[in-house]
């Protein structure tokens, strides 16, 4: 059949599923543990058993191939790091498209796996695609992530908002619990005090809500604009469950002067009772 | 000439802008991966070389892996120690944007002068840092030095759109603090030019430019249109228009008007630090005085 240009669509990524990408790194670490005990068990043989020349051949051809592997695995690693970025200029095809090459190639450093996870799990959550979220950073989770360390609050935060809102609270409860446990930077104390207060409004736990207003004022004041008034309506709430009239009022007049008050209870239409 | 070993040599100033970015300027490096490349081939020839002088087997045979085995090692322990120096700069930089969030100013600018003083390992660090820096000068009324970075940054660093318009929107204003109205005019309609014609910024930046130079009723409507776009884009910063904006409506003698808009940004804002930010809204400041907030705050 004779095609013509108006009728070949045109080329659409085909989105990663996290099932597919959980696979790929699964073979990928078996993979390059096995390469890396066939290197050195190569390696020990000829050391021990070879002549001169068996070793020497062995050591150019562990040498050449060891180069060759590392090279090819830094394009990985170079499209993973790269992918962040543009998850966080909005550019989630190119970032889509990044992720897949990185996350279908064969890469021997561990280290580059498991960031293209953590990413892919970043681009899911902010497309809010939060089950496969949740699915990609529990995976991450139950690797030894080693030099990567730092991804685990990062996973575990990704994983604690996806859980509240999956409503899986019992998950969201242990992920929180976790982070407890942790040193968190500046931005990450904002993301679990955003995603504590959801979960904590879920499950009606008002006094704990309402407990150090102030704090929570000052850092909900360095969030972006729809996180920084979702929290404080959040708050307001709080204080109206509590019987902190003055606080509800000054609340949620600075919630009216941050966002569209309609759209915001739209999204969450717990706090519908503040403006009724 | 050279300084006399008895005279005590002058302490180099804080935030020396010209020295900062001269000393910070990253040095080329080179990919390790040559180097090993490179190692190994010379212990390939070498150990021709050896063989044809007439080294014994056996020598030969000991000294190969373990010349190859210093070499790798040689190669994980120089990338173990790369990668701890990008951590800890990295943590350096984090470290600094959390100081300048929480308006911790001599911390952060401590820390900012301490990573400008050699060269960083990437540039991406570098020009981070030089961001933070225009913020701590700023803080600090070092308006000429803030406008000496970011052209500095805007001539030879290509950014992020959304950086690049914040930080020309940034340099529009510290050059309105420093009266070069002609500069900001132009640097108003360069943003414009950049595409960002009615953002955030820009609007900020020429609601500031007609209240300083005496146009209010052009302030308050460009206040009144953009409006919604400045509550969504500048999040509690939308404090500054509404200062401005009251400022502007007690020029036109609107005092209800000037009132609200003045509790509107004192409600998102301290007093001291709107201030702070535009000298010229003091008296309006003076005149109606801050909303009212729950004891705590």
């Amino acid at each position: 059949m004779e095609t013509t240009a108006t009728t070949v669509p045109p080329p659409t990524t085909h989105p990663i599923t996290a099932r597919t990408a959980i696979a790929r790194l699964r073979r990928d670490l078996a993979l390059g543990w096995f390469l890396k005990v066939t290197i050195a068990v190569v390696l020990i043989v000829a050391i021990i058993g070879g002549d001169e020349t068996t070793q020497t051949a062995a050591f150019f051809a562990v040498g050449i191939a060891w180069v060759a592997l590392a090279m090819g695995s830094r394009r990985g690693s170079q499209l993973a790091a790269g992918s962040s970025s543009l998850i966080a200029a909005g550019l989630h095809e190119a970032a889509e498209v990044q992720l897949s090459h990185a996350i279908g190639k064969f890469s021997l450093f561990r280290s580059a796996k498991l960031l293209s996870i953590h990413h892919l799990a970043l681009l899911r959550h902010t497309q809010q695609r939060f089950d496969e979220s949740a699915q990609l950073s529990r995976a991450l989770l139950g690797h030894r992530l080693g030099p990567l360390r730092a991804l685990t609050k990062s996973a575990r935060l990704m994983l604690a908002s996806a859980s509240v809102h999956l409503n899986d609270l019992p998950a969201a409860y242990t992920a929180i619990s976790q982070l407890y446990a942790q040193r968190l930077s500046l931005g990450e104390a904002l993301h679990l005090l955003r995603t504590q207060l959801d979960y904590e409004s879920r499950i009606g736990a008002w006094t704990h809500m309402a407990n150090g207003l102030p704090v929570k004022v000052q850092l909900a004041e360095l969030m972006p604009t729809q996180d920084a008034a979702a929290v404080q309506a959040l708050l307001a709430l709080a204080a109206r469950k509590t019987g902190q009239k003055e606080w509800e009022e000054w609340l949620c007049q600075r919630v009216g002067m941050l966002t569209d008050v309609g759209e915001l209870t739209t999204r969450m239409p717990l706090l519908r009772e503040l403006w009724a | 000439m050279t300084a006399s070993p008895s005279q005590p040599s002058l302490p180099e100033p804080f935030l020396d802008v010209p020295t900062l970015l001269d000393r910070s300027v990253p040095q080329a490096q080179v990919s390790r991966v040559w180097y090993f490349v490179g190692g190994f081939l010379l212990v390939i020839m070498g150990m021709a070389v050896l063989a044809s002088v007439g080294m014994s087997e056996g020598m030969t045979q000991a000294l190969i892996p373990l010349v190859l085995m210093l070499l790798v090692g040689g190669m994980l322990v120089a990338s173990f120690l790369t990668v701890q120096k990008h951590r800890a700069q990295g943590r350096q930089i984090e470290a600094i944007e959390e100081f300048v969030l929480l308006r911790n100013w001599t911390a952060a600018a401590v820390a900012v002068e301490q990573l400008l003083l050699s060269p960083p390992r990437s540039t991406t660090v570098r020009v981070q840092a030089l961001i933070f820096l225009t913020s701590v000068l700023s803080r600090y009324s070092r308006h000429a030095d803030a406008i000496m970075v970011q052209d500095y940054l805007l001539e030879n660093v290509a950014m992020d759109p959304s950086t690049d318009n914040g930080l020309r929107a940034g340099r529009a204003i510290a050059m309105l603090r420093e009266d070069h109205l002609f500069d900001a005019d132009r640097a108003i309609a360069e943003l414009r030019r950049m595409g960002d014609r009615e953002g955030a910024g820009v609007t900020l930046v020429e609601i500031y430019r007609d209240v300083k130079t005496g146009h209010p009723a052009e302030a308050v409507q460009m206040f009144e249109r953009r409006l919604p776009t400045l509550r969504e884009k500048l999040g509690h910063r939308v404090a500054d228009a509404y200062a401005l904006a009251a400022r502007a409506y007690d020029l036109l003698n609107r005092e209800d008007d000037a009132r609200q808009a003045w509790r509107r940004a004192t409600m998102l804002a301290p007093t001291v630090e709107l201030t702070r930010r535009y000298p010229e809204i003091t008296a309006t400041a003076n005149r109606f005085g801050p909303s009212a907030a729950p004891v705590g705050m």
